[in-house]
């Protein structure tokens, strides 16, 4: 499954160059087929044999002795069919389009006339658009090796990014987890009770972060493998501030969380646990870069045909350079005193689930103080009551 | 859980020896008698067998699905109060387990205090069908289902007759979960409309919630359900 995005872009990507190529190929058929006032299919090799890419007039299927020659001439780079020592019976003489490192298709002609196809003359000027088409679609097809080696650097890439990041954020509160449980259970009678007490606390809190890991982990391979389907439920956005502040509890824990909701806010069709989510991950973002004891504001009013939420921090606030960077996968921002950051995840999943569902998320800081300010905008339905309709 | 009555039986069904071996410990250290088991037909035998209080139910089990089970439990027309263990990454098995007849569940991995609360209140509303306690209590909340009075902190909470007819389903069953269908079907029928929902959730936690914004009583369980904090 995490393959399938690499497979889509790889798949995109290719399907741009083989548009390139399909023009160039229609194109060559077209002069050729114009220059010796003859009827021209190309081929190129498919799967272990040669099949049309091209032919002017439009043509698409071959007979069966035509098919056989072309493929002979392919597999001996050789001509082959009409007129030629091999296969005479084909309808078509067969040509590989040749380059110095060898035979990169075949060209294919016939003719309404009678006698014989191709003049010596006609004959070295097909040989010359030839070896011009066969270096065209070299390159083509060198330019389409060299996207794909490129995705597969990027995509190789992203996974040393999560090795390097599973090693070191997993194997943290692993050692912590470890470390604390192992204390316990060897020297336990040598501890006072808050000792034993701060060991408990340290493998609970840990055992939490690793779980709020795995969760983005998982939440970011469902993103890239395009498993992200969006429920549109009808969702009242307090009730979605409600259970993500509630979820937050222990992270907010050292903030003073200050919420701000306009009465008139409408009803949303949204996925409720993905939105959820995206405020769980934008507050976690808020409590780890904010001081503690600063305050996190939770602002949601109604602007035009939208509903905007904004989480605002009394942190050091964003460097202007990383304001889009912050929303790439393992993207951190180096915090002044290299504190405890985080997976380089949650924002990533943010702006994939707001974006899934239709909406906007952006990064700024704060014009009155320092301070990051992160702004989600959502879509109101058309179709959406007021609270005072259906109570009415 | 009275500690003086006899101990509520507990059937743990789940493959993974880890989570079994930490729900042996803490469920008896918490007055449970505690048996256990590992795949779904095994859990069919043993429900036959002796029969028990309550049951904790894994949804991934390695032979019969954790629903299927649900299933041929409802199906034989036991009524054992039934708390399922369901992974994060499955939302929609939750609330297939739910209307299939699970009275809860709890998302791994889960503390086990909140596992407790969901049994204490899933054993407690079994035992209270034939007689409901006439007046719900917790915190400043206190809802009197005879006289139809609700007061917050001693000052009478003025409610529209919808709005206290969701306080009351969600009382009659406090710490439980209930699914938006459920809610739905009890207060508004065939027509209901998750929209109707919202709104009067809305409506009821400005009326009775200190902070509607940071509710403390009725609890959003993200796309299932509310429940009402258990009471005191």
């Amino acid at each position: 499954m995490p393959k399938r995005p690499t497979s889509f872009t790889c798949s995109r990507a290719s399907l741009a160059g083989s548009a390139i190529l399909d023009d160039l190929l229609w194109a060559t058929a077209f002069q050729i087929a114009l220059m010796l006032k003859a009827n021209v299919v190309l081929l190129l090799p498919e799967a272990g044999t040669v099949t049309v890419r091209a032919a002017y007039p439009p043509e698409d299927i071959l007979g069966d002795a035509d098919i056989a020659a072309a493929k002979w001439a392919w597999e001996n780079n050789q001509p082959a069919g009409r007129g030629a020592d091999t296969l005479p019976g084909a309808r078509r003489l067969f040509l590989p389009m040749r380059t110095g490192s060898g035979p990169v298709g075949i060209i294919g002609l016939d003719s309404d006339r009678a006698g014989p196809l191709l003049t010596p003359d006609q004959r070295r000027l097909l040989n010359a658009l030839a070896d011009q088409a066969a270096l065209a679609i070299e390159r083509i097809g060198l330019a389409q090796n060299l996207e794909r080696a490129r995705l597969a650097a990027e995509t190789e890439n992203l996974r040393a990014a999560l090795l390097t990041s599973i090693s070191h954020d997993l194997r943290t509160p692993l050692a912590s987890v470890l470390g604390a449980a192992t204390t316990l259970k060897n020297y336990r009678h040598q501890l006072d009770i808050p000792a034993q007490d701060e060991l408990i606390a340290t493998i609970q809190e840990e055992g939490e972060r690793l779980n709020r890991f795995i969760a983005n982990l998982l939440d970011m391979t469902r993103l890239e493998a395009g498993a992200v389907q969006p429920r549109s439920d009808v969702i009242d956005v307090a009730d979605i501030v409600g259970s993500a502040l509630g979820r937050a509890g222990r992270v907010l824990a050292q903030h003073r969380v200050v919420v701000d909701l306009a009465d008139d806010l409408p009803l949303l069709r949204l996925d409720p646990v993905l939105s959820e989510q995206v405020l769980f991950n934008l507050l976690d973002n808020a409590a780890k870069y904010a001081p503690a004891g600063s305050e996190i504001r939770l602002m949601a009013k109604p602007d035009g045909r939208t509903v905007r939420l904004q989480v605002i921090d009394e942190g050091p606030g964003i460097p202007a350079d990383d304001l889009e960077r912050i929303f790439d996968k393992f993207y951190r921002v180096q915090a002044a005193d290299r504190r405890r950051a985080g997976t380089g995840l949650g924002l990533a999943i943010c702006r994939g689930f707001v974006e899934a569902m239709g909406g906007a998320i952006k990064a700024g800081n704060r014009l009155d103080r320092t301070g990051a300010v992160f702004t989600i905008t959502l879509p109101v339905p058309t179709s959406s009551a007021t609270a005072e309709d259906i109570a009415a | 859980m009275s500690s003086k009555a006899a101990p509520a039986k507990v059937l743990v069904v789940d493959d993974e020896p880890a989570i079994r071996r930490f729900l042996r410990t803490s469920l008896s250290t918490q007055g449970y008698e505690v048996m256990e088991t590992d795949t779904g037909s095994s859990a069919m035998e043993m429900l036959r067998r002796h029969p028990p209080d309550i049951l904790v139910l894994d949804l991934g089990l390695p032979d019969i699905n954790g629903l299927e089970v649900i299933d041929r439990v409802r199906g034989q027309g036991w009524s054992v109060p039934i708390v399922v263990l369901s992974s994060r990454t499955d939302e929609t098995g939750k609330v297939d387990a739910l209307d299939r007849g699970a009275d809860d569940y709890v998302t791994k991995p889960f503390g086990i205090d909140e596992l407790l609360a969901r049994l204490r209140a899933a054993l407690r509303h079994r035992l209270q069908q034939e007689g409901e306690s006439p007046v719900f209590r917790c915190g400043d909340l206190s809802v009197d289902l005879v006289r139809r009075n609700v007061t917050l902190a001693d000052h009478e909470v003025k409610l529209t007759p919808r709005e206290y007819d969701l306080l009351r389903l969600l009382v009659s069953q406090a710490g439980k979960v209930l699914t938006h269908r459920f809610i739905l079907r009890e207060l508004w029928g065939a027509e209901g409309d998750v929209q109707y929902l919202r709104v009067y959730i809305r409506a009821l936690r400005n009326k009775i919630e200190p902070h509607p914004e940071q509710p403390r009583y009725i609890l959003t369980e993200q796309g299932v359900g509310y429940r009402l904090r258990a009471a005191d």
